[in-house]
């Protein structure tokens, strides 16, 4: 945990400090990238958006790092910024390209030849999620963040989000249910 | 209640989302990772960082294209209506001239006027003077 926290401090030092920006950004890619990435990623589907979404957010980052006063975690400064920026795009994006171009394909079965369970249905199934019940669920299960964080993160409140990560598990079943799968 | 209900169904679910999970860590692979903070900063570079005259000139020779294309198309325009000669376009506006209001003759059009300043005299376009041209006078 501390070394997490040396970690953060020592990015936030780089990065505020114009002489080693460059340096702070790159070491912020290497801890915190692959993250930021999945959470986009879950959020627009597409690499290509998320890709997109990645370099808007290092950017908005690397210009504003002198608002962040060390006051919240870096990361759940990140991840607002990343949560926002993806809103947006959603909001931007019509329903239907959301639908057509980035719900993985529905198995035919829905299992693979030696008869285990794809992963293309659970895929789909998390695709299918609402935008917010899918970003709880990827913080919650997969970045295994507290509903603190998460609540700092998407400024919602503790109650509602559990509630979420609830409605979402529970679309999941019965949507694997409903394939024949669970 | 509610938690360990979540709790039963996620105990279930587990194998398959740790599977996704087993994908993630290798996707997208260490080479996209690597260049990423490379192409974030150089699109967030101030732009104090940047030199700025050859940005200047190639401005300024942009816009010199720009004025040499703009004048070589108001020199060498085509004629709107190449068959037809000035003094029959002259003949035309005289025989109608009931037909213009004051406005427009109130405009003097000589045979040292271009085709371009007539045609900005008297407010029509290209076609309508080529089409009442060839229907009404040349036929």
């Amino acid at each position: 945990m501390q070394q997490k926290r040396d970690v953060e401090a020592r990015i936030v030092d780089l990065l505020q400090d114009p002489a080693c920006a460059d340096e702070g950004l790159r070491l912020l890619v290497a801890t915190y990238g692959k993250r930021l990435y999945w959470h986009l990623r879950n959020m627009v589907e597409r690499h290509e958006d998320a890709d997109d979404l990645m370099q808007d957010v290092l950017i908005k980052v690397y210009r504003n790092i002198g608002q962040f006063r060390r006051e919240s975690k870096l990361y759940t400064w990140l991840f607002r910024i990343a949560t926002n920026e993806a809103l947006q795009f959603l909001k931007r994006r019509k329903p239907t390209d959301l639908y057509e171009q980035t719900v993985p394909e529905r198995p035919s079965d829905g299992r693979d030849m030696d008869g285990t369970v794809t992963l293309d249905t659970l895929k789909r199934g998390l695709a299918l999620l609402p935008p917010k019940q899918k970003m709880v669920f990827h913080l919650r299960y997969y970045e295994q963040l507290s509903y603190e964080d998460i609540a700092h993160i998407t400024g919602t409140s503790v109650s509602g989000l559990k509630a979420s990560y609830h409605h979402a598990v529970k679309k999941l079943r019965n949507y694997l249910a409903s394939q024949n799968i669970y | 209640m509610e938690d360990k209900e979540i709790k039963k169904d996620l105990d279930r679910l587990r194998p398959l989302l740790e599977a996704i999970r087993r994908e993630r860590e290798t996707q997208p692979d260490d080479a996209y990772f690597s260049g990423l903070a490379s192409r974030a900063l150089r699109r967030a570079q101030p732009a104090k960082r940047v030199r700025l005259w050859p940005h200047a000139a190639a401005a300024a020779v942009l816009l010199l294209v720009i004025a040499g294309v703009a004048h070589r198309y108001r020199t060498s325009s085509p004629d709107p209506a190449p068959h037809v000669a000035d003094a029959e376009i002259i003949n035309y506006v005289e025989s109608h001239l009931s037909e213009f209001s004051d406005e427009d003759l109130a405009v003097f059009v000589s045979p040292d006027d271009s085709d371009e300043d007539i045609l900005d005299a008297v407010d029509v376009d290209d076609m309508e003077v080529e089409d009442i041209l060839s229907e009404e006078t040349l036929n």
